[in-house]
């Protein structure tokens, strides 16, 4: 590799060919909002690994039990009871994704946890578990792309979306969106 | 009947389970589930990109 390549991909986020590859996979499919998200979700990437922004957050900011807990009931009670797709959506949703993104910028600190061969190989099978899962997908837009049958091999939206129609299933996703979330947040505490 | 998708997806949640139990019970076979977390979650370049996708799969699901 030239040396200016090297100098220029030094540091490099390894997610940012990842969202690079998924925001052009979007415009394909002619999803220009998913596209626009990958492609404002590389940016970030890309202004953090560059360090355009002189603004600093040294520390993780703690916050209160209690305020994390209102901000998700809140969260949950707007996204369950308001119509899917409706402003009310949108609006919560554009608020939460500045708000997460904050409370993870925070600089690294302290030392990584210790990594031996039962970590790695956890991180081997997750990460099979989710390539499978991932190329599972993109085979069936392509799937339904050419043969024009969406039903014989259906993506997980198709699959997720009448079911998240129904009260029960729009509250078991939400459920399980929001755990996720807390987990990624509150996560790295222990490091 | 299932289609082939909704088999490979129930596959991948079912192993999900199987390896988060494995982790929980024998962590000398396969480190649990939250180690895991924790250990990418340390470096910030992972904290942005899985916030992110976390993030997408919410706009995706409850505005589309």
């Amino acid at each position: 590799m030239t040396n200016w390549l090297k100098t220029l991909l030094t540091g490099i986020n390894p997610w940012l060919p990842v969202f690079a590859f998924v925001t052009l996979f979007h415009v394909i499919r002619e999803s220009y909002v998913d596209a626009l998200i990958f492609a404002i979700g590389s940016v970030i990437l890309v202004v953090d690994w560059k360090r355009v922004l002189p603004w600093r957050m040294p520390k993780r900011l703690e916050v209160k039990n209690w305020v994390l807990a209102l901000s998700i009931s809140l969260s949950c009670l707007v996204l369950f009871f308001s119509d899917r797709g409706g402003w009310q959506d949108i609006l919560l949703l554009l608020a939460i994704g500045p708000a997460a993104l904050f409370l993870v910028y925070y600089r690294d600190h302290g030392p990584k946890p210790s990594g031996n061969g039962t970590m790695t190989r956890t991180k081997w099978i997750w990460m099979t578990l989710a390539i499978f899962m991932a190329v599972s997908e993109l085979f069936a837009y392509i799937w339904a792309a050419v043969f024009r049958a969406d039903e014989t091999y259906p993506t997980i939206s198709m699959i997720v979306s009448p079911i998240l129609d129904s009260p029960y299933g729009r509250s078991v996703f939400l459920l399980i969106w929001m755990l996720i979330g807390l987990g990624l947040l509150k996560n790295g505490k222990r490091s | 009947m299932l289609s082939i998708p909704e088999w490979e997806y129930l596959g991948v949640i079912f192993l999900g389970l199987v390896a988060w139990l494995i982790g929980r019970l024998r962590p000398d076979i396969l480190a649990p589930f939250g180690d895991l977390v924790s250990r990418i979650m340390h470096n910030r370049n992972n904290r942005l990109a899985l916030v992110i996708i976390w993030w997408w799969f919410g706009w995706h699901f409850f505005t589309v």
